[in-house]
């Protein structure tokens, strides 16, 4: 019996149409992907402005520091009229004995009185003078150091107060002004007969470095009342941080890096630097390795609560936006709470970064092509700002929030 | 159906597609004689500790600081949770002796960067960092019993005794120092009370920690006999499962470095290994054997083989949706475990997501396997039972070799 010959059209059309399926099928399991558009970036103002350093004329004679504060603290000690960077004032008892570092007795009370002023115009190599600014006013950072640092209200931009004997042999108030940064500390010893010498105290060493710093302060004309004001709840960090890898959609993943393997890889030289300085930040990176190469990092402090976590990675994300204006920044609109991209950053000088914060945790996205075959500025970054928007919405929108 | 249907020619060509569509999926289906499934054995590794914070003055009571240190004062270095670690010390003028714990906490996994390599167990980062420092005294090191999970005993190098130990992802040093100068004969006694003394402030750390905190000396065991490796494992790889697993062409050579070497803990270890090269494809072998540290309780490679196994234990995949696999062999050695996890890749190598099987012979020598793809040429990505059975199958004649 003959089929019919519509039925025989039927089953080659069904035939016909099954391969057609099973390619559509292997063209998007292997990575092809066309279906994921790439979204071209949305650039904004910048709405972090600049950090503005100082000169040398900017800087107030014997660092800003009045007479009747140093009569006051350390009585007896002479700065000098032509310092302006760095003043000391050294006092022994009072300033009734008169001997400059030397070795002390029973009964001799000794106070140091110092202050630094870094003007922010010689960075780090392969950093700015802002992000250095923020860094040496970074709490974390001095966690490391081991005794964290209070945050003081009105007083420069920003500041920060230690008591640390062991570490700075008193008291220490650092606060920044633009890309400023002034540092006064107060240290001294009692000296015993038959004890071993204590430090100074801070009911002593408090007093004097408000005093001192606020008059700095006042001489370099920044806001100059400094208060201890307890910091109140922030705003409220992410529940659960995912994995990285599960950021990108695979059809996402396949249009930009087509056929790659994703893999847990090391994180990329901007976060690494800060998780090797800054206590307590943890960063996981996911790699789809090809022909292009795109990654996606998370960096965020897991032990932080709810004031701390959010206040730190805005910190956080401002010193890697310092930093990133050497290479060109450009801000961002509509991803995450703040952004921005930048391309051409060592060490290849070839990958666009997107870079942004979400409540508190800094999402780094990279995208770039081969070595012997490096992607188009716009190219790169329009694939990287593709990648960040589909992180982003899946940061914000999955139940992580 | 008559038949005429089935000798028309358009269904002869479609009959004969099936027909090698059905042979090509048997022999993808049958791999060979790949030995799969595996003897799985129980997991005879306990679960290890992780401590988040240092107890206050590093765990050392009052009555003991009175002891030592009579009158001391204490300083600390540190002590706020998140930093790796605090100093307690307790000095004092009068005193003849001065007192110094520190407690190192580690923490590995996923978002915490670790220098020292891919390693994902808190415990095994401790495990290197005390082996590191076991060596470092190793002339002076005396094993311990009955304190945290390890510790030994040694000289500080002056005029001091230090009892350190490990519990889970902490390490403990208590530092017993004399500032008072003795003669010869007022030596012995001296030695005897520091090393009381840093064995008490140990004794208390450990007691705050909840661990075992009963220290006593542990018999000094001998070093394992010698092992004679081959100059190259590639010998021990039978050329038909090369050829199977890496391709006919594929590279073969005895210099590669141990992937899962970073942050070991065989001191003076001896190696003989081999890489295998096909297209999409890196085999590895690596034979080891070491001596034994003094201060450790095992010897080096029974050491190694712990800390890999809780590395692997604990690695987790790139997704929370990736594939994963760990597992206790029996059968295989003196003991083994076999693991995969999607996304792994260990620092400078290129291989992705490679199976690892590491086994412990019965003649004391580390054999380590990995198998896995690399990216970039094309083939194929190995599926999960293709790797493991892959590393598997060297792994079994590679034992056989080496014990032969």
């Amino acid at each position: 019996m003959r089929l019919p010959v519509s039925r025989r059209t039927r089953v080659i059309a069904a035939l016909a149409a099954a391969v057609a399926v099973a390619v559509v099928l292997t063209v998007l399991v292997r990575g092809g992907g066309a279906g994921a558009p790439l979204v071209a970036p949305r650039y904004g103002p910048d709405p972090v402005p600049a950090l503005r350093t100082l000169s040398a004329h900017d800087l107030p004679p014997r660092c800003g520091v009045r007479a009747a504060t140093v009569r006051r603290y350390a009585p007896g000690g002479h700065a000098g009229a032509g310092r302006r960077a760095h003043c000391q004032w050294y006092s022994l008892n009072a300033g009734r004995k008169r001997c400059g570092f030397c070795p002390s007795n029973g009964g001799d009370r000794e106070r140091v009185l110092e202050v630094v002023i870094s003007t922010g115009t010689t960075p780090t190599l392969g950093r700015s003078a802002g992000g250095d600014a923020l860094r040496a006013l970074d709490p974390a950072g001095l966690v490391t150091a081991g005794t964290p640092g209070r945050t003081v209200t009105g007083l420069g931009d920003e500041a920060l107060y230690r008591y640390s004997p062991a570490l700075d042999g008193g008291a220490t108030l650092t606060f920044r002004v633009g890309a400023a940064v002034a540092t006064v500390t107060y240290s001294g010893r009692d000296f015993f007969t038959h004890r071993m010498p204590g430090e100074v105290p801070e009911k002593s060493a408090k007093p004097a470095v408000l005093a001192a710093a606020a008059d700095v302060a006042g001489a370099l004309h920044a806001r100059a009342r400094p208060a201890f004001t307890p910091a109140g709840p922030g705003p409220v960090p992410l529940r659960h941080v995912p994995r990285p890898c599960d950021l990108v959609p695979g059809a996402v993943a396949g249009r930009l890096a087509a056929h790659a393997t994703r893999t847990r890889a090391p994180v990329p030289p901007a976060i690494a630097a800060a998780v090797a300085t800054q206590s307590g930040l943890a960063a996981d990176t996911c790699a789809w390795d090809a022909a292009r190469h795109l990654s996606v990092t998370l960096a965020w402090r897991p032990d932080r609560g709810r004031t701390l976590a959010v206040p730190e990675a805005t910190r956080l994300y401002r010193e890697s936006h310092e930093d990133a204006r050497a290479t060109g920044v450009r801000a961002l609109r509509d991803l995450g709470d703040q952004a921005y991209a930048a391309y051409g950053a060592p060490p290849d000088q070839r990958t666009a970064e997107v870079t942004y914060r979400y409540r508190d945790v800094i999402v780094l996205v990279t995208y770039s092509g081969a070595t012997d075959a490096p992607l188009p500025r716009a190219t790169a970054l329009t694939g990287a700002y593709t990648a960040a928007v589909h992180t982003f919405a899946a940061l914000s929108g999955s139940g992580h929030a | 159906m008559p038949d005429a249907f089935w000798f028309r020619p358009w269904v002869r060509v479609a009959g004969a597609a099936v027909l090698a569509l059905l042979v090509a999926g048997a022999v993808l289906v049958w791999r060979g004689p790949l030995p799969a499934p595996r003897p799985l054995g129980r997991d005879p590794v306990p679960a290890e500790r992780d401590f988040t914070a240092t107890p206050p003055d590093c765990g050392v009571t009052r009555p003991a600081v009175a002891a030592l240190v009579p009158g001391g004062t204490l300083t600390r270095d540190g002590g706020v949770p998140e930093a790796d670690g605090v100093t307690c010390e307790w000095s004092a003028l009068e005193a003849t002796g001065r007192l110094t714990v520190t407690l190192t906490l580690r923490h590995a996994g996923p978002g915490v960067a670790n220098a020292t390599g891919p390693g994902d167990s808190s415990a095994a980062a401790a495990m290197s960092r005390y082996a590191a420092l076991a060596v470092e005294t190793r002339a002076q090191a005396r094993p311990v019993a009955g304190l945290g999970d390890e510790a030994f005993a040694s000289r500080d190098g002056g005029q001091g005794r230090e009892v350190v130990f490990r519990t889970g992802n902490l390490i403990a040093s208590a530092e017993y120092v004399a500032t008072e100068i003795t003669g010869r004969k007022g030596r012995r006694a001296l030695e005897a009370r520091l090393q009381a003394g840093a064995s008490r402030a140990a004794a208390d750390v450990a007691r705050s920690l909840g661990v075992p905190a009963h220290p006593h000396a542990a018999a000094v065991r001998p070093a394992p006999a010698p092992v004679a490796l081959p100059d190259s494992a590639c010998g021990l790889i039978p050329a038909d499962l090369r050829k199977r697993l890496a391709g006919g062409d594929a590279e073969t050579g005895p210099e590669t470095a141990d992937p899962l070497a970073a942050g070991g803990a065989v001191a003076n270890a001896a190696t003989a290994a081999c890489f295998v090269r096909g297209p999409g494809r890196r085999l590895t072998v690596t034979l080891t054997t070491g001596t034994r540290t003094p201060g450790l309780p095992v010897p080096d490679v029974d050491y190694e083989y712990l800390r890999r196994y809780r590395d692997a234990r604990a690695e987790p995949p790139v997704s929370a949706h990736g594939a994963r696999y760990f597992h206790a062999l029996s059968g295989l050695g003196d003991r083994a475990y076999e693991a995969y996890v999607e996304g792994s890749q260990y620092p400078g190598e290129t291989v992705v997501s490679p199976a690892r099987v590491v086994v412990r012979t019965h003649g004391g020598v580390l054999v380590t396997v990995t198998y896995g793809t690399v990216p970039d040429t094309g083939s194929d990505p190995l599926t999960e039972d293709d790797a493991i059975n892959g590393a598997y199958a060297v792994a079994l004649r590679v034992v056989r070799g080496v014990r032969g």
